[in-house]
C-alpha cells in the first residue's frame, strides 16, 4: 500500500504529457508541366512554333486554368457490381469541391517557366485501389486560383493567348489575342495507377502540349477561342513520373 | 506499454485512497445506488469515480471519403459537497484516440482531453433528509487542458485526432431526481455553448437530454434504463460553417448498477444510438460504459 503513492508520481506525469503518432496512407503527388510535342524555339516565356496548318505562331504570353483534376476508379468486375447492388447498405457517390480523389483548386499555368518544368499541383489521398482515368476540367479561374498572373488578367478566364502569326502562304506578322471563360473536359486513362497498402505512393505528371493549342484553326477566326480551348483540353496528357 | 500504464491509474488513484470513514447512503437517508452526478447531496459528502467509454463513429463514404475514429477514454472525477446544497466537482478525461481515413492515414493519439469543472446547486428538496423529489440548477464549464498534440516528426495531428477542442466549453442545466420506493427518476437537460478552440474550431451549440428509470429490486444492484438525446448545431471552422455532424441523435441506454461492498457502486452499461438524425454520413457505434463510484 505504501508503494501506491510511488506509483501515482510515476504513472501521472506519463498520462498528463499526452503523445501522438501518424502513419501516412496512400499519397499521390500531381504535377503540371508543358512542352511541345514538334520542334519549337524558347525565348523566355516567349514560344515559336508552326501548327499543323503551317501557320508560323508566337506566342508572347499564355495562360490556362485547370480547375479540377479528379482521378477514376477502374470499373469493378461485373461479380462485385451484383454483390454491391444486393447489399442492404446504400452507396452515395458525393460530388464535393475537393475530395480524397479530386483536387478541387484552381491552378492557373504560364509559360514562364521553362518547358518540361514541373510544377506541384497537390496531394490527393484516396482510397487504395486500381485507377483508370484521370478527368481534367479546364475552367475559369476565381480569386483564390493558385498561380493567378499579379495583373489579374486571368481572373474569371480559363484562357488568354497573345502573340502573332503568320498564316501559311503570308509574310507579315499579325497581333492576336484571344481569351475564354468557357469550360472544357479532359478524360485520360491512367497507366497502371495502383494504390495499395504495399504500394502507397505515386506520382503523375500533367502535360500541356501548348503547340497543338492552335491546330485546325486560325487565331485570327473569330470562333478561335472555342476551338483553342478545345484543343487545350484534348491536347494534354498525363503519365506517371517516377 | 502506454496502454498498461492507462488502465492502472484509475487503480491506483483508489489504491491511493483513504479508508472510508461513513456510509454515504445512511448520511442521505436513501438506499438509491446513484452513478457519478445523481448522488444525493449531504454535507461533505466526498465521492470519486472513474468512468470508462469504448466508442466510435465513421464519416463519410466508405468507397471515398470515409474517416474512422475510435476512442477509448477514463474520465477520472470527484465530487465534493461542502454544502447540503452544494456539490462542486471536476473531472479530467485520459484518452486514447485512433482516427483512419480512406486512404489509411491513422493518427494516433493518447493523454488528457478536456478538463470539466461543475456546480449543482440544489434548489429545491421535498424535505431535508432522504427526499423524494431534488430539483438541481447545473452550471460549469469544460476548460482548453488538452495538450496540441504532434507526432514524431512534430507536426499537429489532424483536428480529429486532437483528444479536445482546446476551448472554454460553458454548460448550464436543470436536472430532476424523484425517489419512489424501489424506483427512482432522473430528467436532465444541459445546453451548451462553444467558443473558438484549436486551428479555429468552434463546436456547435448543443443540448442533452437524458430521462432515466431506475428500479432496485435490492441493495445490492439495480436495472437502470435511460434515454439520451443530443441535438447540435453546425460547427465552424475560421468562420466556415461546417454542418456534418450536427443534428439530432438519441441513444436507448441500458445499464446494471452493483454494490459489491458499502459506498462502492458499479456500473456497467451500452448506449446504444436508435434514432440517427445527424447531417452528412455519420455511423455512430454503440458506446460501451463501465464506471466505478466510491464514497470516500
Amino acid at each position: 500500500m505504501k508503494k501506491a503513492p510511488l506509483l501515482l508520481g510515476a504513472l501521472l506525469p506519463l498520462a498528463l504529457t499526452g503523445c501522438g503518432s501518424r502513419e501516412e496512407g496512400t499519397r499521390l503527388h500531381l504535377e503540371l508541366a508543358h512542352r511541345s510535342v514538334r520542334a519549337a524555339q524558347v525565348e523566355g516565356m516567349v514560344r515559336h512554333f508552326t501548327n499543323d496548318r503551317g501557320d508560323r505562331i508566337t506566342l508572347t504570353q499564355a495562360y490556362v486554368t485547370l480547375g479540377s483534376v479528379e482521378i477514376i476508379p477502374c470499373p469493378e468486375p461485373a461479380t462485385l457490381r451484383w454483390l454491391r447492388a444486393l447489399s442492404p447498405v446504400g452507396t452515395a457517390h458525393a460530388h464535393t469541391e475537393s475530395s480524397p480523389r479530386r483536387l478541387g483548386t484552381p491552378y492557373v499555368s504560364g509559360l514562364e517557366r521553362p518547358d518540361g518544368e514541373p510544377l506541384p499541383l497537390g496531394l490527393l489521398r484516396p482510397p487504395p485501389g486500381l485507377y483508370c482515368h484521370a478527368h481534367l476540367v479546364f475552367a475559369p479561374a476565381d480569386a483564390d486560383a493558385e498561380g493567378l498572373p499579379e495583373d489579374g488578367s486571368m481572373e474569371g478566364r480559363t484562357l488568354v493567348l497573345e502573340g502573332t502569326v503568320v498564316p501559311v502562304g503570308e509574310e507579315a506578322p499579325r497581333p492576336f489575342r484571344l481569351e475564354s471563360a468557357g469550360v472544357a473536359n479532359a478524360q485520360l486513362p491512367l497507366e497502371q495507377l495502383s494504390l495499395s497498402k504495399e504500394h502507397l505512393e505515386s506520382e503523375q505528371r500533367i502535360t500541356l502540349h501548348y503547340d497543338g493549342w492552335l491546330d485546325g484553326t486560325s487565331p485570327l477566326a473569330a470562333d478561335a477561342a472555342t476551338q483553342v480551348l478545345r484543343n487545350v483540353a484534348s491536347s494534354t496528357s498525363i503519365e506517371p513520373s517516377l | 506499454m502506454w496502454k498498461s500504464c492507462l488502465a492502472l491509474l484509475p487503480a491506483a488513484l483508489l489504491l491511493h485512497s483513504p479508508p472510508a470513514l461513513a456510509c454515504a447512503t445512511c448520511a442521505c437517508g436513501d438506499p438509491t445506488l446513484t452513478s457519478m452526478g445523481t448522488e444525493q447531496p449531504f454535507s461533505g459528502r466526498t465521492r470519486v469515480a472513474s468512468i470508462t467509454r469504448a466508442w466510435g463513429l465513421t464519416l463519410g463514404d466508405d468507397s471515398l471519403d470515409a474517416v474512422t475514429l475510435r476512442e477509448l477514454r477514463v474520465d477520472l472525477s470527484v465530487a465534493y459537497a461542502p454544502l447540503p446544497w452544494l456539490i462542486l466537482s471536476a473531472m479530467v478525461p485520459l484518452q486514447v484516440r485512433t482516427v483512419q481515413d480512406v486512404s489509411l492515414l491513422r493518427e494516433e493519439a493518447w493523454g488528457p482531453g478536456d478538463m470539466e469543472v461543475s456546480a449543482k446547486v440544489f434548489v429545491f428538496r421535498d424535505r431535508d433528509f432522504s427526499p423524494d423529489h431534488l430539483l438541481a440548477v447545473l452550471v460549469g464549464s469544460e476548460l482548453p487542458t488538452s495538450p496540441t498534440l504532434s507526432d514524431g516528426q512534430g507536426r499537429p495531428l489532424s483536428l480529429d485526432a486532437q483528444l479536445g477542442s482546446g476551448s472554454v466549453d460553458p454548460f448550464a442545466g436543470l436536472a430532476y431526481t424523484g425517489f419512489r420506493g424501489s424506483w427512482s427518476f432522473i430528467v436532465s437537460a444541459t445546453g451548451s455553448l462553444s467558443t473558438r478552440g484549436r486551428e479555429g474550431f468552434r463546436g456547435g451549440a448543443a443540448l442533452r437530454t437524458t430521462v432515466a428509470a431506475q428500479f432496485q429490486p435490492s441493495p445490492a444492484w439495480a436495472l437502470r434504463l435511460a434515454a439520451d438525446t443530443r441535438l447540435e448545431g453546425a460547427s465552424t471552422l475560421h468562420g466556415v460553417r461546417d454542418p456534418v455532424g450536427s443534428g439530432f441523435i438519441g441513444f436507448l441506454s441500458p445499464e446494471v448498477l452493483f454494490s459489491p461492498a458499502s459506498d462502492v457502486v458499479l456500473q456497467l452499461g451500452v448506449r446504444a444510438p436508435v434514432l440517427n438524425l445527424l447531417s452528412g454520413r455519420v455511423r455512430q457505434t454503440p458506446i460501451l460504459q463501465a464506471a466505478v463510484a466510491y464514497d470516500l
